[in-house]
């Protein structure tokens, strides 16, 4: 299958849906002109509390973790994963262990591990796997002995994956980042 | 069977308003001609021709250049339609009568079959709610009008996303957001005021937040922690189901109106679930679970989900929005051979079926059913990544593109009815 148009059947094509486009579309303003600003931080309005019901888990997450100058990227490795998959491959473990050694060292730090997904599939369900695989890296470290509450996880789906990418690029795309937190907590 | 044809180089309305509007045109070549290939799949992206011998030929017209305009898009984009120049089975008419007001007259021959005045919050919006009332006198198989539906959408950026909201038609496009961040999934409340919403926004994590437009007021709603995102309003508005994965993993919650009350209505697994739809009656959920991700049902209530997606249709089917015109309906994003299609599940008959789209060389994804349970508006999305917004029917596989090219990647569209 062809994706795209040969060169001059493009320039044909595009000028002719151009022309259909244009003779079908009046002027839009520029949304840009149209922004409408919430007056500051005083729109936001964060709920004291937010109830559940009987059996339901959930914690309020702390406001104060960010990442900001006070976090490291890049000094612990990625974990990478298998397509559509959030186990973790036996030869990935050294990299989970290695951050369970830097927490040890620097007991005042904690772990963000973001999950991440190549540009295939969709949004929402991109969105679920990355946190799954964030997870998965939570649930390894936490079994060799990293306290839960040293961990925060986070997903960012398929958002900064590389569109049309080719499978080593997809490759690195399905990972979680281990980003160290220097907020004490 | 319909008989489908492809028919890229029309068109009836581009040779009649191609003299107006050459130099627009020619500004519109120069641009591309100096961006070059990125914006060469946006030209025609979305776009499958079809015109079948079940459609009604109409003559369309317009009392300013602009309703013109508007309501030969309106009906281009319409399956059940084909829009003729001359000799059309109806003759539709459409006059503005005052600022907000557009009358509408149709004819069959010498017979009138409709003169009405409709009003509307503008022109434009009288126009597409005239038009409606046209669809619903001349299709002759029951539909209702789709056309004055507002639309919420998210504009691409790239880091930016940004939540905005226009007509159908993409007509008084308004920025909501403009945080530079995060935005994804905007859907309307069913008032039709308030939009809700999953932002990186100010804490860098996946929250879930609601607008209120009439009083320009934002309230973080939904901030475990882990992911929590996909938030939806029940049918009556009295709850929203997301998903949060706060308790390790991404299930599916219910919670209140004020996202209070929140409670887990999938068991607690190790399958990523996502895209909670609920059915016209707020009695029950669809959703996507792995493996696959294949279409479950759930009662609100609490109850054992059942797969709905028929075992053999595809490896991968996910974002299902249940029809509220056909309670039977449920459309949803299928892979099918390599791409990403829009395909139509019948829960009375249990079968799917995808919606033919003569090999179009994009992904389709993301589907919302318009009003009349026969129209979807999806993204259509380049391999670049590029999205824009279309209509299509799924009966006859004719995909219209509606947002244009100038507000570049748009996705992910949410539409409600009424003032």
């Amino acid at each position: 299958m062809t994706h795209f148009p040969k060169p001059l059947s493009f320039l044909v094509l595009a000028a002719v849906s151009v022309l259909a486009a244009c003779s079908k579309t009046p002027p839009r303003p520029d949304p840009s002109a149209t922004v409408l600003n919430y007056p500051d931080n005083s729109s936001l309005n964060p709920q004291a509390l937010q109830t559940l019901a009987p059996g339901t888990n959930l914690e309020v997450r702390d406001p104060s973790i960010i990442e900001d100058a006070n976090s490291i990227r890049g000094l612990l490795k990625a974990v990478y994963y298998g397509y559509d998959s959030s186990v973790i491959p036996q030869e990935e473990r050294a990299k989970l262990q290695a951050a369970a050694d830097y927490l040890k060292a620097n007991p005042n730090y904690r772990l963000l591990l973001e999950g991440h997904c190549d540009w295939r599939g969709t949004d929402e369900y991109n969105l679920g796997l990355g946190d799954r695989r964030a997870n998965a890296a939570k649930s390894y470290l936490t079994s060799i002995g990293v306290a839960a509450d040293k961990l925060e996880i986070v997903s960012k789906g398929s958002l900064e994956a590389k569109k049309n990418a080719d499978e080593a690029t997809m490759k690195t795309d399905r990972r979680a980042e281990i980003v160290i937190l220097k907020t004490t907590k | 069977m319909p008989a489908g044809r492809a028919n890229r180089n029309e068109t009836f309305a581009a040779s009649f308003f191609a003299v107006a509007h050459m130099k627009r045109i020619f500004a519109v070549l120069a641009i591309l001609a100096l961006l070059g290939a990125p914006l060469s799949a946006q030209t025609n992206l979305g776009q499958v021709e079809i015109v079948t011998d079940q459609a009604i030929k109409v003559r369309v017209t317009g009392s300013t250049t602009e309703l013109n305009n508007l309501a030969i898009q309106a009906f281009s984009s319409h399956g059940r339609y084909q829009v003729v120049a001359t000799g059309g089975a109806y003759d539709i008419k459409f006059t503005q009568v005052g600022p907000t007001q557009v009358r509408v007259e149709a004819s069959r021959g010498a017979s009138a079959v409709l003169n009405e005045v409709v009003s509307g919050s503008d022109a434009r919006n009288a126009l597409l709610r005239a038009a409606d009332v046209a669809v619903e006198k001349t299709n002759n198989a029951g539909l209702k009008g789709f056309f004055a539906a507002k639309l919420a959408f998210i504009q691409d950026m790239g880091k930016a996303k940004e939540v905005c909201t226009s007509d159908l038609f993409l007509g008084g496009v308004v920025r909501q957001t403009q945080d530079g961040n995060l935005a994804l999934f905007p859907r309307w409340a069913p008032d039709g005021n308030r939009l809700i919403y999953t932002s990186f926004y100010k804490s860098g994590f996946p929250d879930i937040y609601l607008i209120d437009l009439a009083s320009r007021r934002r309230d973080l709603l939904v901030h475990f922690k882990g992911t929590n995102q996909a938030a939806r309003f029940s049918p009556d508005g009295s709850r929203i189901a997301m998903v949060l994965s706060g308790e390790g993993n991404p299930e599916i919650y219910l919670s209140n109106a004020q996202g209070s009350n929140v409670t887990r209505r999938t068991p607690l697994s190790r399958e990523v679930k996502s895209s909670p739809s609920f059915s016209p009656n707020g009695a029950e959920i669809i959703y996507a679970s792995e493996p696959g991700p294949q279409l479950y049902i759930i009662p609100v209530n609490g109850g054992s989900p059942r797969r709905v997606t028929p075992s053999g249709f595809a490896t991968y089917t996910a974002e299902p929005d249940w029809s509220r015109a056909d309670p039977n309906k449920i459309v949803f994003t299928a892979r099918v051979g390599g791409a990403y299609r829009i395909a139509v599940l019948n829960l009375a008959t249990g079968q799917a079926k995808v919606v033919a789209m003569q090999n179009a060389p994009f992904d389709a994804k993301e589907p919302v059913w318009l009003a009349d349970g026969r129209h979807v508006i999806y993204s259509a999305m380049a391999r670049t990544g590029d999205c824009r917004l279309c209509i299509l029917d799924t009966e006859t596989g004719k995909s219209t593109p509606v947002s244009p090219v100038s507000l570049g990647s748009t996705k992910q569209a949410s539409v409600v009815y009424g003032r």
